[in-house]
Parts: structure tokens; C-alpha cells; sequence
């Protein structure tokens, strides 16, 4: 059941920074500025805010493969000022006999050619509108076909740098904090041409430096494009078994700028399918953060890190290379959360349309359930082709819930004789405890809109307590779904800053006790979803007024990569909480159900 | 009542043409009697076959509003609704046929995996429970129970209902998977270990039919993909005739199947017809040169029949295609090898082994070419990835292996590999092998005494 929406009184005054010494710093934003509706979820701003991407496939007709797959979009807050500035990747024409006039879809009449970084103006404006700086940042790419993108303080000298996966050579962005970032792929990263797809920054050695993590689709060249047809001959993109997999990489960042492959040291050799989709989270439970990796009709793999350098893919035994069939279905997007708030990473991952979507419940130890329908996500999904996707507490009441971006990659029956027949709704489904309600309907009419769902972003974009998505529509404008629940019910954000562990503290556990109540566990990242980074932020519903009298927030305790924890206590919500890493109070026990 | 599929919308000269053909065929027969349930109904499965869903229910929905008491429209409606996503009209349907014909067994485990799928556990576990007393010997029914009961967390007896579908259809791979999964969840990892296996195994084989009236609709399967399909396994059965006439039939529906081409490069190959086979690789080239296994296959074939220099040269055009096809990669390197061009060998190997960490052919070319360049640390980790695996090749892996060590002067282990080389060389019955590592030992151990 869905409340009526109201706005917290006094919630639009210009944004306010307080500081305070001492063990933690209290920073508390209020909510912007553009005008919404009062009865829908989401709204779709990316036009008003000048949020104006079109996604430019590049397709001359040769059904090249990397046209189908979209490109993703990572937020990140480039310029440190407090609000997440948006970097969108943009295809390219394939075939270098060819040029842009060949296209068999119009060109995007602006920010085009490359990809995009457009600024948030929310801070210092108070309103919340874009700006392309890609230019002044020097991010366009290198004419590449942009895939996906990784956001990380790879150096720790706290400002996010930028990863990109291409269809080509992957780039490495340092950001040098004056609002511009350097291609060092040159002398800092081994890259290679390849199908690069999702990447994910991530500490494996908790040597305090982030490594990275890239998955790749498979050996397509344009040299060697194959002609695809369906089950009856008609002529398609062709499917993940029409090439060769190549295996994932995995680099080890030395601290001092430089990533080695270390792929085939850590046995990320040994197994490998058409990987699309990464997330990174401790799914054992032994401290020590695991890779799992989406296949497209493939096993997915899950990397159990032994703490010593290397991996072992433990999908099978575990349960997650398959459904509860046995059966590899096409994993896409991925994301892992603590959706039953029973303290471990569950995983939920985003496949195609005749198959449900995969829902893969922690049992505590590494071993996993296949629940999607247990959960009401098995026929709900069955109809579309997912890819981003997240668990995010959209309406704040304190569960995780799911949003999904569609598309089809095969031609819809119905949608013959479109130039691009490929568009479906996206999906968002509503946790209600044992299963989840799908709330499209109900979520604005941008939910009406059918188009050919990719990429997709989450986080507080205008800073009002609530998560906001971007989405990378494939061959289509972004759209940047801004969330009305706003105040309704309450909120914590935590940023966290590490200083012996990784500074943005990826991997890090963090959790919110409550009076009475089992705690919320949340996991700082930016990975997850399809191609795609999010707020780096941890992001707490906290629900109603009433659900604050009955069990009110005690205390965070944080459990840094490398098993240290700490507690600071909460001073109030609807803000965000920003803890540096010796700041708190050290315990030994975490203080809660699970942990 | 709805009309026939509009026909135009599916653009046929796009199909195969055999397949073409038969929706033309069957369309025609259904507007031709426009009153005649059966035609559409077989429309609607033909439609169904080539996954073009939406068409199909359109035509089931008119054969059942033309005989209304019909269980098999009424099902196969059903059935075409699941598949489409619409679950209220799928439970509908299925459950209807059930009122009109209660006796076919599949159709209330078919209901009962829609429940399932809306994760209504008592329902589906009813449902499975009367198809299984209807129909003891229905493996579906039993699997299915298996499924309500794993979900209910009793994990016992749902071992026991996936054991019992094991036994009814011996194939059943998602059975055997379940079942796996059960024991994992219980602890008993030797028999997860064992039923995972299986299921690894009993995967790519032919699953039970567990569902004759859909059987039917895959039956009427027209395309070139069931002669190819069959031609696969019976080429990997060393039934090389047989397998030709399959990939012959293939292209005889489908003229345009590459595939096909490709697979008979090989056939003809080895069936000493070797004009055949370069009309097929030619074939597949004109048809679409993307495809890189059309180089590889006559690159394979000319190496084969002694032409080196033309092998190597086809080899190159593979690698120009796709640089991450292996078998490509290691093929140009071992010609390069034979020819002494070591260094440009041991590029085309790492390239291998960077499509495909795994390879293990790679491994072994790329540590024999290391050894003769003087490396043979590197070529020790080359020669220790190739005997991770078991098989009548690790012995001569052992072999180099131990070679290597020998001259890194490690002879501790260079006897070790030695020994387990010849042990493995008459486990296996390779005499020469075997007296040549006999040999070695005996000319390692004497080294040994000497000093």
C-alpha cells in the first residue's frame, strides 16, 4: 500500500553544510528544487535539468554484436563538491569503412560525438541542472565503442577516478581534482582491445589500494561479424554461443598508480563464460570480498577469495551458476544486497525475456537458494529482458527493492517493421517482506514509456534523502528518473572515508541498530547493476515517523575491508553521516543479529 | 473470436525457406477453412515452434473459440500464455483444459508449475501430489514435488522425490542438479559431488519427454537446426558418413546454413573427398566470411593432407577474423615452431592462452618452444598448467615436464615427473613411450649415483 506523498515542511530551503569536530562530521543537505508531482514515484527530469543524452548506436546494418548490448552511465561526484555529476558512455560506428552519414539512425543533435560527463549544478546553485564539461574534463574517450564504467579512488588522494570499458582498448581517467582527469592507460594499465563490459574497483588484497576487476563478453570482431538469424532464419544480433567467451581479467593496483594482470595468478583463468555483469561483495562471510560475475548463457561464476591472492569459482556448489534447474540463463545486470535483513549478501540477477529474472537467497554461508518465485519474481519477469538493476530502498521504509531496465536484444514480434523493435517497459518491484510486489504501474508515467532499457545508475542525485536512477537507453535519450518519495518517510545517508583501507572504503560493511529491531546492513560500493556505477554513499530508509517512536537509530558500526570495526553514534536523521575511518569507537563484537 | 496471425507481419522470405514454406503451407490451409478449429490450432503451433509467441496465442485463442471444449487448444493456449509472460491467463487455460479433459497427467504438473512460479507452495504441491497418483511413473510429477518440498525447506523428503525422478527418467539433468543441490544444502557433499556430476554429464544429452502433447509442437520443427543437430552427434560418435548426410540434409532446407558448410570442411576431410571439402569451404567464405571456423577447418584440412605453407596461410586469415580463436592461434604457432621462426611461435601460443587461459595444447607448445629457447623456468609453469588434467596425453605432459626440470637441475623432481610419466605410460599401455621414459630414469638415477 502506497501513502499519499507529501514533502516535509521546510524541506526546500537552500542547501545547508554543517560541520562539527571531532569524531564525525555531520553534513545534512535539503532537498532541491525541481517542481514534481505530488502522486508520482519517479518523475523523468533529464530534460529540464539538461540532462540531454542520446545514445548513439553506431548500427550501419551489419548487426555488429556491441550495438545491441547499449552502453551504462556512472555517477560520481568528479569535482567533490557534494553532488553526483553523471558520465554517460557513448557507442561509435564499428566499421572503419564506414562513417557517421552511414548510420542507419539519426545522429544525436548534441553533446555527440564520445562519451559524457555533464556537471551537477545542485551545489553551490541550490537547483538541481546539468552542464556538459566533457571537454574541460578531457573524458570523451578514445574512439572506442564505450561500454561500461568503473568509478574508484584508485590513489586515494580523494578524488573518484574513472574506468571505461570499450569495445576496443579500455581507458583509465586519473582525476586530477581540478575538475579535469588524465588518460594514464598508458603507463598505468595493461590494456588490451577487447569486449570489455561491467568493471568493478575492488580491494581483493585489503592492501588498502583498489584493484579492478573487468568482465568481458566474447571474441567478436568486426573482422570476423557473422551472420545471425533466429530460430526461423529471420536475421538478428547474434547470441552469445555464436563466439568464442574470453576469460575475465583481474589487475592488482601496486599503490603506486600501476596495474599489473594478475588474471591467471588469481585463477580467474579457469572459468569463464560471456560475462556482462560484476559485483563484488563478501558473499561467504569469512572477510574476505568475493566476485561474482553474470554470464550470458553461461554459468555465472562466483570467485570465493581465499585471502591469499587467489580465487576459486564455487558458482556450482554454491548454487548461483545455475537456476533451480540447472539451467544458465542469461545473466545481465547483477546486484548483491542484504534484501531479507538477515545480515548476509543476497544476489539478484537481471536475464532475458523467456526466462525469469534469478533471485539467489544467502543462506549464511556462501550457499544460496534460487527463491525467485518463491519471492514473485518468477512470471512477473518471464516477459522482458533485463539489465541495470539494483537493490535499492526506493521508498525509504527500510527493505530493498528492485528496479530493473529493459530491452529486448532479439526483434519483438510485435514491433516488426520498427527500425529498432526492441523497447519494453522497465520494471520496479516493491519488497514486502516474504515477496515482492511489482509497483510499475504506480511508479509515473515514465514508467509508461517503452525503450530499450541498459545501463542504469542509482543514487541521491539532488541530495534529498532518497535514490534517484539514471538510465542509458540503447539507441534512445537518458532518462534521469528523479524519486518523489522524498520525505515521506526518513532517511540516513553515510559517507564513509578510509585511511588504512581503501579511502572510499568499498567493501566496507555498514550497519544501523536500531532499538529492538534487527539492524539494516548495507555494503559501501559503486559497483553492481549492468555497465553501470552508483552513489558510493549507503543509503538508509528508515520509514515513517511512527517507525522511529517504535525502534529509533542507535548507532552505525562499520566494518572496514580489512575486519576492523567501529561504532559512532547517531546524532539524528534525515542527513548524511560522513565517518572517517579511527574516528569512532572501536568494538570487537558487532553488536547485532548477524553480522 | 480473433482473427488468423496477420501473416505479413512475419516478412517469410526472411524465414528459411523450408520453414517459410510451411507457415505459408498451414496459413493457407486455416484461411482456406476458416470454421476449422484444427487448422488454426496447427497454425498456432507451428508459429509456436519458431518462438513467435504472440502469433501463436492469437491462433490458439481462434481454435478454441472454434471448439470450444478442445483440452489440447485450450492447453496449448495455456501453455503459449506462460511462455508469454501472461501467468493469470496461463492458470486460466491450463486449469480449463483440466476441467475438459482431466486424465493427461502433464497438464496438472504444467498447472503446477505456473503456482509454482507465482510461489503459491500448497497449491503446486497438491497438484504435483494427484499427477504423481494419476501417473506414478511421471518423473515431472515427482520433480516437481521435489521442488515444493525443497522450497518448504524439508529437505529430506525432497531428496527423496528428486531420487524418485532420477530413477523414472534416467537423462533427467534438472533432477539430478536439484538433487545435487539438496544434498549440498544438507551437508552430504559427496553426493552433491556425484548428482552435480551427473548433471554436468546427462546435460548436453536428450532429456526425457515429460510432455508428449508439447513434444508434438516441437516436433513439427521444419528448420535446418534438427539435421545439423544431428549431424553433431553423430559426428562426435565417429559416424562420419552418416554425420555428412545430416549436414547435407541441413543445407538442403537451408541452403544458407554456414554451419553446415563448415562442419562438412571436416567431414569431407576426413572421408577423404577432398573436393567436396573446399566446395564447402569455399561455400561458406562466399556465403559469409565472418566466420572464422570456415579458415580454420580448410586450414586443418590442408595441414592434413601435408600443405603446410597453404595451412599456415589459412591459419593467418583466422587470426585476422578473430585473433582470440585459439585453436587458430596454436595451429599458426606450431607451423611457425616447425619452421624455426621460435620467437613469432611463441606470440601466436600467448595469444592462445589469452583467449583461453586453459588451453592446454597451448600450454604444451608454448613450454616445449621455451624449452628449446633456453627458458625453462617459464616453460616449468606452462608444463605444470597442462597435467592438471588426467587423460592418456598428462604422460607425455609429465614427460616435458620433467625434462624441464632436468635442465633447470632440479633432478629431485625431474625424477618424480619421470616416474609418474612411466607409470602412467603402461597404465596406458604406451610402450615406446613407456621404454623411452625408461630409459630417461635410468640414465637420471645413474647420473644421480655418479655424483
Amino acid at each position: 500500500m502506497t501513502a499519499p506523498l507529501r514533502k516535509r515542511p521546510g524541506a526546500l530551503s537552500g542547501p545547508r553544510i554543517r560541520h562539527r569536530c571531532g569524531a564525525f562530521l555531520l553534513v545534512a543537505f535539503a532537498a532541491c528544487c525541481v517542481a514534481t508531482a505530488a502522486d508520482v514515484l519517479f518523475e523523468d527530469a533529464a530534460e529540464k535539468t539538461g540532462l540531454r543524452f542520446q545514445h548513439f548506436i553506431g548500427a550501419t546494418g551489419s548487426y555488429f554484436v556491441p550495438e545491441i548490448f547499449g552502453s551504462g552511465v556512472a555517477l560520481l561526484d568528479y569535482d567533490g563538491d557534494g553532488d553526483l555529476d553523471v558520465y554517460f558512455l557513448q557507442g561509435a560506428v564499428l566499421d572503419k569503412t564506414k562513417s557517421l552519414k552511414d548510420s542507419l539512425f539519426p545522429l544525436p543533435k548534441e553533446h555527440f560525438p564520445g562519451n559524457r560527463l555533464f556537471r551537477n549544478n545542485l551545489i553551490p546553485t541550490g537547483t538541481l541542472s546539468f552542464t556538459d564539461v566533457t571537454e574541460q574534463a578531457h573524458v570523451a574517450g578514445n574512439g572506442g565503442y564505450g561500454m561500461g564504467a568503473a568509478v574508484g579512488d584508485y590513489d586515494n588522494d580523494g578524488h573518484p577516478d574513472l574506468f571505461v570499458t570499450n569495445y576496443g582498448r579500455d581507458i583509465l581517467y586519473h582525476n586530477n581534482g581540478d575538475g579535469t582527469f588524465s588518460d594514464v592507460t598508458k603507463e598505468a594499465f595493461p590494456a588490451e582491445e577487447s569486449f570489455g563490459a561491467s568493471a568493478a574497483f575492488v580491494d581483493y588484497d585489503r592492501d588498502g589500494f583498489l584493484d579492478l576487476v573487468v568482465v568481458r563478453y566474447n571474441s567478436f570482431t568486426v573482422q570476423g561479424n557473422k551472420r545471425c538469424s533466429g530460430y526461423a532464419g529471420a536475421r538478428e544480433y547474434c547470441g552469445p554461443g555464436d563466439y568464442r567467451p574470453i576469460p575475465d581479467k583481474l589487475y592488482h593496483n601496486d599503490g603506486k598508480g600501476r596495474f599489473t594482470d594478475v588474471s591467471q595468478k588469481a585463477g580467474l583463468g579457469a572459468a569463464f563464460g560471456n560475462g556482462l555483469g560484476v559485483v563484488c561483495a563478501d558473499f561467504d562471510g569469512d572477510g574476505w570480498i568475493d566476485i561474482l560475475v553474470a554470464n550470458d548463457k553461461t554459468p555465472n561464476q562466483l570467485w570465493i577469495n581465499h585471502g591469499n591472492g587467489t580465487f576459486e569459482d564455487d558458482a556450482l556448489m554454491s548454487g548461483t551458476a545455475f537456476d533451480d534447474e540447472g539451467k544458465a540463463h542469461a545473466g545481465m545486470g547483477v546486484t548483491a544486497g542484504d534484501f531479507d535483513g538477515d545480515g548476509d549478501e543476497d544476489i539478484f540477477i537481471a536475464n532475458i525475456l523467456g526466462e525469469t529474472h534469478m533471485l539467489y537467497l544467502n543462506l549464511g554461508n556462501g550457499i544460496f537458494r534460487d527463491v525467485t518465485k518463491l519471492y514473485g519474481l518468477g512470471y512477473t519477469t518471464v516477459p522482458y529482458t533485463g539489465f541495470g538493476t539494483l537493490w535499492f530502498d526506493y521508498d525509504n521504509d527500510g527493505r530493498l527493492d528492485l528496479f530493473i531496465a529493459d530491452g529486448e536484444v532479439r526483434a519483438i514480434e510485435s514491433q516488426r517493421g520498427k527500425p529498432f523493435p526492441y523497447d519494453q517497459k522497465n520494471q520496479l518491484f516493491h519488497n514486502e517482506g516474504k515477496t515482492f510486489r511489482e509497483v510499475t504501474g504506480e511508479a509515473g508515467p515514465v514508467f509508461d514509456l517503452s525503450e530499450v532499457g541498459r545501463g542504469a545508475a542509482f543514487g541521491d542525485i539532488d541530495n534529498d534523502g532518497d535514490i534517484d536512477i539514471v538510465v542509458s537507453n540503447a539507441n534512445g535519450p537518458a532518462r534521469l528518473l528523479l524519486n518523489q518519495i522524498g520525505n515521506r518517510n526518513h532517511w540516513l545517508e553515510v559517507r564513509l572515508q578510509g585511511v588504512t583501507v581503501n579511502r572510499d572504503a568499498l567493501g566496507t560493511r555498514v550497519a544501523l541498530l536500531r532499538q529492538g529491531r534487527p539492524a539494516l546492513w548495507r555494503r559501501v560500493a559503486t559497483d553492481g547493476s549492468y555497465l553501470s556505477a552508483n552513489d558510493p554513499r549507503v543509503h538508509f530508509g528508515l520509514g515513517p515517523d511512527a517507525a522511529l517512536r517504535v525502534a529509533p537509530p542507535e548507532n552505525i558500526v562499520v566494518i572496514w575491508p580489512d575486519g576492523s570495526k567501529e561504532t559512532w553514534p547517531i546524532p539524528g536523521v534525515d542527513r548524511v553521516l560522513q565517518f572517517r575511518q579511527g574516528t569512532g569507537t572501536q568494538v570487537k563484537e558487532t553488536p547485532t543479529t548477524k553480522p | 473470436m480473433p482473427d488468423l496471425a496477420p501473416l505479413e507481419q512475419l516478412k517469410l522470405d526472411e524465414f528459411e525457406p523450408a520453414v517459410g514454406e510451411q507457415i505459408r503451407g498451414a496459413y493457407e490451409r486455416a484461411s482456406q477453412h476458416p470454421r476449422d478449429a484444427a487448422a488454426a490450432g496447427k497454425l498456432g503451433m507451428i508459429l509456436q515452434v519458431y518462438g513467435k509467441y504472440e502469433l501463436a496465442e492469437r491462433c490458439f485463442l481462434r481454435a478454441k473459440g472454434l471448439d470450444a471444449r478442445s483440452f489440447r487448444w485450450t492447453y496449448y493456449l495455456g501453455n503459449v500464455e506462460g511462455f508469454l509472460g501472461k501467468h493469470p491467463d496461463a492458470v486460466q487455460h491450463v486449469r480449463e483444459a483440466l476441467t475438459i479433459d482431466g486424465q493427461y497427467a502433464p497438464a496438472r504438473v504444467r498447472l503446477a508449475q505456473l503456482l509454482l512460479d507465482s510461489g503459491d507452495l500448497e497449491q503446486a504441491g497438491q497438484l504435483y501430489r494427484e499427477a504423481a497418483d494419476q501417473n506414478p511413473e511421471l518423473a515431472s510429477a515427482h520433480f516437481g514435488l521435489g521442488q515444493v518440498l525443497a522450497a518448504r525447506e524439508e529437505l529430506e523428503a525432497a531428496i527423496e522425490s528428486y531420487k524418485r525422478a532420477c530413477q523414472l527418467a534416467k537423462n533427467y539433468a534438472a533432477a539430478h542438479y536439484a538433487l545435487g543441490m539438496a544434498y549440498r544444502k544438507t551437508g552430504d557433499l559427496a553426493n552433491a559431488r556425484t548428482h552435480l556430476e551427473l548433471y554436468q554429464r546427462l546435460k548436453q544429452a536428450k532429456q526425457p519427454v515429460l510432455d508428449p502433447l508439447m513434444e508434438e509442437v516441437n516436433a513439427l520443427y521444419s528448420g535446418g537446426l534438427t539435421h545439423f543437430a544431428k549431424g553433431s552427434a553423430l559426428a562426435q560418435q565417429g559416424k562420419l558418413q552418416e554425420a555428412a548426410a545430416e549436414f547435407e540434409a541441413a543445407l538442403n532446407v537451408n541452403p544458407g546454413m554456414v554451419m553446415a558448410h563448415i562442419n562438412l570442411i571436416a567431414m569431407c576431410g576426413q572421408l577423404g573427398q577432398p573436393e567436396k571439402a573446399e566446395q564447402h569451404f569455399r561455400a561458406a567464405v562466399e556465403l559469409d566470411p565472418g566466420w572464422v571456423e570456415s579458415y580454420y577447418n580448410w586450414g586443418m584440412f590442408l595441414l592434413q593432407k601435408g600443405k603446410k605453407a597453404e595451412a599456415a596461410e589459412m591459419f593467418r586469415k583466422a587470426v585476422a577474423v578473430n585473433p582470440s580463436y585459439p585453436d587458430a592461434q596454436v595451429q599458426l604457432g606450431s607451423l611457425l615452431d616447425e619452421s624455426g621462426r621460435a620467437a613469432e611461435a611463441a606470440a601466436h601460443y600467448e595469444r592462445a592462452l589469452a583467449a583461453d587461459a586453459g588451453h592446454r595444447q597451448a600450454h604444451y607448445l608454448l613450454a616445449h618452444n621455451l624449452v628449446r629457447r633456453g627458458q625453462v623456468d617459464d616453460a616449468i609453469r606452462h608444463f605444470l598448467e597442462t597435467i592438471k588434467v588426467e587423460d592418456n596425453r598428462t604422460p607425455f605432459c609429465m614427460y616435458g615436464l620433467a625434462v624441464a626440470y632436468e635442465r633447470s637441475g632440479d633432478r629431485q623432481q625431474a625424477l618424480y615427473y619421470m616416474e609418474q610419466a612411466h607409470r602412467r605410460a603402461v597404465s596406458f599401455g604406451m610402450r615406446d613411450l613407456a621404454s623411452r621414459l625408461q630409459q630417461d630414469l635410468k640414465r637420471l638415477q645413474a647420473e644421480g649415483v655418479r655424483r
